[in-house]
């Protein structure tokens, strides 16, 4: 067990300066500030070394590698379901210098001033701190997938879900003969959820989106991706749980994440990410297919083959069997 | 008379293209016969919890170069990257990427003058229609065929060496096995494949050794 006291006092000395009076101090916020720290210091040389990674919701700074750099838990500091310790004296440093230490001290105060408010306690000002750290966002996809993808389905699932009852119904008659019985009543019908210019602006996120993926980064995933997308599309086609696979392919994504990008994670640590991501790519990519095919049979419903389209279909079919009869 | 199928009339039927093979799949498949398999054919062709089959793994090969496809004329609206990117694949036989719907994405490239909106259009749906036909014909043969897939027999069946001597793919032996498993509790039942070099003319060294009645071509029906 090593240990790493610059890390040791940025951390404490942080906690002392940002939260004087014991407020409530979430987890979240502080992840996101440590982190902002981290790379404001090392921008001016000096390297902590926070063991961080990026994840689902911006940056985490891994507990088991902070307990290998330090000897301390990171649980000490921010124990389970309750708010960041409160310290109220300045921690005592030792085996650090006087110029590392001021220039700690100096960042610290500086980050917090751009806070007067205190805004970093409260708690429902989370998402601003992760808006933070997306600032050094190491993908473009990334940040149009996680802060604006899904935002934007965000936003439309609570439209859908908070206008009023009256709101909710189109005062339109449904067809002719409907209108014709209901004499000089309006007849309600219920508004589909997606409007054709909310798919379009889907789908041009989409399309932005297959340009920016980064296939060499994140190989791993390129087809599992392709296949997310041609099925998202037939979703939003068919309106169909938007945000759910937005975020299911968000969630697999971010594994591969934290293994790609992070800093001063153990090695240990990182074979067990591996490990998980495999374990989860395997779970989600039966997922993918179960709702893929679900989606398909709803499109199959919609579609009518030309004898154009017939012919190629059996060309494809020619080309998979000769290759099943290979192997 | 009660079947057993071989993993090919499934292929035949799944990867329906209208030829005599496919046809005589379908006739097979759709007969009112009492029609039996097992679960290693199954495995085979649909997988298990664990692994895919043979038959999804081609399908989502055939899907996937659609993706890439739509992929690359996404990212660079244009056919001739597309070329260049398939002929290189094309170039290079090991590569397991290989381009295998060239000639169907030069066709609707045609069709279209050269529209990447349209092409690309067309490549979605065509991609789109292969995997709900691929879907609807297997769920066809795992659901709705009344076909009864018994369990494999055991790897190291009595069998096995003798039938080796005859039958050179380990595959066939073991499907074989199964159908003779299946024949002492079903009388006269007949063995259909699609094998004709490895199975169909060994059938006078095989059936002896056998509880099955008869080994049949799919071309006979």
């Amino acid at each position: 067990m090593s240990e790493n006291p610059q890390l040791i006092y940025a951390v404490e000395y942080f906690i002392h300066k940002a939260n004087p009076t014991g407020e409530y101090f979430n987890h979240t916020t502080f992840n996101k500030l440590l982190v902002e720290l981290y790379l404001r210091l090392k921008e001016r040389g000096l390297d902590i070394k926070l063991p961080y990674c990026w994840y689902k919701h911006g940056c985490l700074v891994d507990s088991i590698s902070f307990q290998s750099a330090t000897g301390i838990s990171l649980m000490h500091y921010e124990p389970p379901r309750d708010s960041v310790i409160v310290m109220p004296s300045l921690p005592n440093p030792h085996n650090i210098t006087f110029s590392e230490k001021t220039l700690i001290q100096e960042e610290i105060k500086k980050l917090l001033a751009e806070h007067p408010t205190r805004s970093y306690l409260k708690s429902d000002n989370r998402e601003e701190y992760v808006n933070l750290n997306y600032k050094h966002a190491p993908l473009k996809f990334q940040k149009a997938f996680r802060r604006s993808l899904i935002p934007h389905l965000e936003y439309l699932k609570h439209l859908s879900q908070n206008i009023s009852r009256s709101e909710r119904w189109d005062l339109t008659f449904v067809s002719e003969t409907e209108a014709l019985y209901a004499g000089d009543m309006m007849v309600p019908r219920f508004s589909s959820g997606l409007d054709i210019e909310d798919q379009k602006k889907i789908i041009q996120q989409l399309d932005d989106l297959i340009i920016d993926f980064p296939r060499k980064e994140m190989r791993e995933l390129y087809r599992t991706y392709l296949r997310w997308d041609d099925t998202f599309r037939l979703a939003v086609k068919h309106q169909d749980n938007l945000l759910k696979h937005a975020e299911d392919f968000w969630g697999i994504f971010a594994f591969l994440l934290r293994i790609k990008y992070n800093e001063n994670i153990t090695g240990e640590r990182i074979l067990e990410w591996q490990d998980d991501f495999e374990r989860e790519l395997s779970r989600y990519t039966k997922e993918l297919k179960e709702t893929r095919e679900r989606l398909l049979e709803l499109e199959a419903a919609e579609m009518s083959y030309d004898a154009n389209t017939d012919r190629k279909l059996k060309k494809l079919m020619t080309i998979s069997r000769g290759m099943a009869l290979e192997r | 008379m009660p079947y057993f199928l071989d993993s090919n009339v499934f292929l035949g039927y799944c990867f329906y293209n209208s030829d005599a093979m496919a046809e005589a799949s379908q006739r097979v498949i759709n007969s009112p016969e009492e029609k039996h398999s097992s679960h290693t054919v199954y495995h085979e062709c649909f997988g298990n919890t664990v692994k895919n089959g043979r038959f999804d793994e081609i399908q989502d090969e055939i899907s996937d170069e659609f993706f890439r496809a739509l992929d690359y004329l996404q990212r660079e609206k244009d056919i001739e990257y597309l070329r260049l990117y398939a002929q290189s694949l094309k170039e290079n036989s090991d590569n397991k990427k290989n381009c295998r719907i060239c000639d169907i994405i030069e066709e609707i490239n045609s069709e279209n003058s050269g529209d990447i909106e349209l092409i690309m259009q067309d490549l979605r749906s065509l991609a789109r229609e292969y995997e709900i036909e691929y879907n609807k014909r297997k769920k066809d043969v795992m659901a709705h065929k009344g076909i009864d897939f018994h369990p494999s027999a055991s790897n190291d069946h009595p069998l096995c060496s003798t039938l080796a001597s005859h039958v050179a793919n380990q595959a066939d032996v073991h499907i074989l096995i199964d159908a003779h498993e299946v024949g002492k509790k079903i009388s006269s039942l007949v063995f259909i494949t699609g094998d004709y070099d490895d199975i169909v003319k060994k059938k006078d060294a095989i059936l002896p050794l056998l509880n099955i009645s008869r080994i049949q071509g799919i071309f006979s029906f």
